[in-house]
């Protein structure tokens, strides 16, 4: 798994952390049930704050990603190889959705319309 | 890219070259045996204590299966590994070194028990020793007379081409790079060597049993490393323990390249490796990270995705140790 933050990005750091990770996860570098990093080591490495790499690991675990454990860390979500990797792709999509939509000047309340006009034709 | 120089002509045959010592020593044994036979004591003594008194038996009627198994079982063995490592130099002349003591302590128990009464009057000289050592270097170098002219690797064939680009890393952005990697078959291993260990105990008592207990530990803890490559270096840990840590500074990297590599030609086997200028974490044979260090000598660590380590490494030496990672404190 690799990661790269650029520090002079307007992307903040932790949705940096979190894109990379997801990447990974989709690509198949890091499998279900792998351990992720520890965050002390992680922040050390990458030269942030802890509670930088904290918020991209929430992150993904709000996306379902992966899994927090006291003790254990941070886990990838097992639910299967294609599976984990099939959610890791949809959040990806997700995410350029509401990028797109950003850009063309669309509020909040206009994407989920569309997204909820697209799950009612199928 | 293979490092290694695989034998070409006649090498399907090679793995075969390792098991004819082994036969031989089984007809030499069974001769020994048959002539014998009438002059043999019934049990036969096996095994002997410190002083060369003996103090185990065994029926005339196992000894024969017996000494057979010792002498077919390790050369299945050796043939099985030369097939699966390829029948390299050091492993046959591994194999040609065993047979000579094996073959000697088979024919001498047939002997020494040849003519006497009972079992019981049969001694054993500290003699036996320098001679089972000294056969051992016979049939090493029978073994170093086939196999010379084989093709050994030259260590400089195996270094990598200089200079492979880096990961541009531009101003500003920092980078970290990790995996697991895990051995299916070194953790089976230690899992075995374990169970067998907690089960002889009892039998034998404690002697045997830690020894197989701790190897299997061993075994086990090396079924797991985790690589990191960020701006400290290269850091290989064990999966299952933090500590210890091997960690290689940026400063005394020179450069980094992804390779196959053979565990028992190119580090002479698994686990932490210290050979003549190269010194690794081997978990299995195939791709792995090679580091050229400032000292002239090499860092290896098996591992998937070692391109994009080896890439990383090379931005990061590329851009230079003395300066220090943006740091981010606003979060």
């Amino acid at each position: 798994m690799l990661i790269r933050l650029d520090h002079g990005s307007s992307v903040p750091l932790g949705d940096q952390i979190a894109a990379a990770v997801r990447g990974a996860i989709a690509d198949g570098s890091v499998r279900p049930g792998d351990r992720l990093p520890a965050a002390r080591t992680l922040a050390d490495s990458l030269g942030v704050n802890i509670h930088t790499v904290l918020r991209g690991y929430q992150r993904l675990r709000t996306e379902g990603l992966i899994e927090l454990r006291r003790g254990r860390g941070a886990v990838v979500t097992d639910s299967g190889d294609e599976a984990s990797r099939g959610r890791a792709r949809l959040v990806e999509g997700v995410r350029h959705l509401v990028v797109d939509a950003r850009a063309l000047g669309l509020t909040d309340e206009e994407v989920i319309d569309l997204v909820r006009t697209g799950l009612s034709r199928t | 890219m293979n490092v290694t120089a695989r034998p070409t002509r006649g090498s399907r045959l090679r793995p075969l070259l390792v098991g004819i010592p082994y036969l031989l020593s089984s007809a030499v044994f069974l001769t020994v045996f048959l002539v014998s036979r009438p002059r043999l004591p019934d049990p036969i003594a096996t095994h002997f204590g410190g002083s060369g008194h003996a103090d185990g038996f065994t029926s005339q009627g196992a000894l024969l299966p017996m000494g057979l198994a010792m002498l077919l079982l390790p050369g299945a063995l050796f043939v099985v590994l030369a097939y699966v490592i390829d029948a390299v130099r050091p492993l046959v002349l591994t194999a040609y070194a065993t047979v000579g003591p094996l073959c000697y302590a088979n024919v001498r128990v047939v002997m020494d028990n040849a003519g006497a009464e009972t079992a019981r009057d049969v001694r054993l000289t500290l003699w036996e020793v320098p001679a089972a050592l000294a056969l051992a270097a016979v049939t090493g170098g029978i073994g170093l007379l086939v196999t010379r002219g084989w093709q050994q690797p030259a260590p400089e064939a195996r270094i990598g081409p200089k200079n492979r680009p880096g990961l541009l890393l531009h101003p500003g952005e920092t980078a970290f790079w990790t995996h697991a990697q895990r051995s299916r078959g070194l953790g089976i291993a230690g899992l075995t060597l374990l169970v067998a260990g907690a089960t002889i105990i009892p039998l034998t008592g404690f002697g045997p049993g830690v020894v197989l207990l701790g190897t299997g530990l061993l075994f086990g803890l090396f079924s797991g490393v985790r690589s990191t490559v960020d701006r400290h270096g290269l850091t290989v840990t064990m999966l299952w323990l933090p500590w210890p840590r091997l960690r290689i500074p940026l400063k005394r990297i020179v450069e980094a390249n992804a390779r196959d590599i053979n565990a028992f030609c190119d580090m002479g086997g698994w686990g932490y490796r210290i050979n003549k200028g190269r010194s690794g974490v081997v978990l299995r044979s195939g791709e792995a990270l090679v580091v050229q260090l400032a000292n002239g000598k090499e860092f290896v660590v098996t591992t998937d995705d070692a391109a994009t380590a080896a890439a990383l490494l090379n931005g990061l030496v590329e851009r230079g140790s003395g300066h220090a990672a943006p740091t981010d404190r606003r979060g």
